[in-house]
């Protein structure tokens, strides 16, 4: 899996922060690297693609976002998922279990061997 | 990569920060979590053993040109800043004629007082300048107190920048417009004009850069409250 397109890192990358937050509150710089390290450096986020993704979650309600500083005296935006977020997740979790669903069975792949 | 003996990471923070500010497409929000990305960044190769200006010209790479970041901030941002400078703006016009109003009844108040203790037209133009140059100074130094600490020098000019010319332009239309209004309707400058047009034009030329001023000073105060609200808060 070489480049994956734009639409593809747009549409996926919804469901991939949302997944994140469902563990806890993170940050920016932390959540590029948890899904780089998730995902064997498949995925590898820009800034400029992960924090307005984030900024537009957080606009339409399904994620909060607050300032803390750290022990080091860092100060860090860290987001955390809301209710909301957690159905919309539910809701991409079924889409995205359809699709490869689909895929699967037209490639004759067998899921649970996977 | 050559080592700079004398590297500063704060200076080159602050020089990166400028340009990102200087684009106007992004929030103090927006460049407070950057710049905190970048620290993280810049740290976590730091720790792999990279010296300090390595580390951080590194990092700088990594998270991409200003272009490009301006450009993926502006796909999601473009509506909401919209939005916040027409929000922006109207406030400014509803401040301004707030004022206007306030200036008004100050005439008209000094007017009364003047005509009770009767002075001399002359002095009543002094009094009037001086009340107004001293609420214009008040505002200022209000305006000071209030920045002070949270902008630095040339910060403050990116934040007098930043509604750019078309902001300055309605603003100077609505001085005009309004002077404009007020030789017209106001009966009292109305009649100093059809006296002496000369002496009222120049007396309406002083009040109106005044006016003017008070009228930028309070756009300046509202992006500073602005700008607070945006920023997290411990300092």
């Amino acid at each position: 899996m070489r480049d994956i397109s734009k639409d593809l890192a747009a549409a996926s990358a919804v469901p991939l922060v949302l997944s994140v937050l469902t563990e806890g509150e993170s940050y920016g710089y932390e959540i590029i690297k948890t899904i780089k390290v998730l995902s064997e450096d498949q995925i590898q986020w820009k800034e400029g693609t992960l924090y307005p993704v984030l900024h537009k979650l957080e606009k339409r309600g399904f994620i909060t976002s607050e300032w803390k500083v750290s022990e080091e005296g860092r100060k860090r935006k860290y987001y955390a998922i809301k209710q909301e977020g957690r159905n919309l997740l539910a809701e991409e979790a079924q889409n995205w279990q359809t699709i490869t669903k689909t895929l699967y069975t037209l490639w004759n792949i067998n899921p649970s061997s996977t | 990569m050559e080592h700079q003996p004398f590297f500063n990471l704060e200076a080159e923070l602050e020089r990166w920060t400028q340009m990102l500010i200087s684009t106007g497409r992004f929030s103090q929000d927006n460049v407070d979590e950057l710049e905190s990305h970048l620290l993280d960044q810049t740290e976590e190769l730091q720790l792999a053993g990279l010296a300090a200006d390595e580390a951080f010209y590194i990092a700088l790479k990594r998270i991409g040109k200003v272009e490009v970041l301006k450009e993926e901030f502006t796909k999601v941002n473009a509506l909401s800043l919209y939005r916040s400078r027409l929000m922006l703006l109207l406030n400014g016009i509803v401040l301004f004629f707030l004022l206007k109003v306030g200036a008004e009844v100050g005439n008209l108040l000094l007017a009364l007082a003047g005509h009770q203790l009767q002075w001399s037209e002359e002095v009543l133009l002094y009094v009037d300048g001086g009340v107004k140059a001293g609420v214009f100074l008040l505002m200022l130094s209000a305006l000071l107190v209030l920045l002070r600490g949270r902008l630095k020098a040339n910060q403050l000019l990116q934040y007098i920048l930043f509604p750019k010319p078309i902001m300055a332009a309605v603003l100077v239309a609505l001085a005009v417009l309004s002077q404009l209004g007020v030789w017209y309707v106001s009966p009292l400058v109305r009649h100093e004009i059809g006296r002496d047009f000369l002496f009222g034009l120049n007396r309406n030329a002083v009040f109106f850069s005044i006016y003017f001023f008070v009228a930028v000073a309070a756009a300046l105060l509202y992006l500073s409250v602005k700008n607070r609200k945006a920023r997290p808060a411990i300092a």
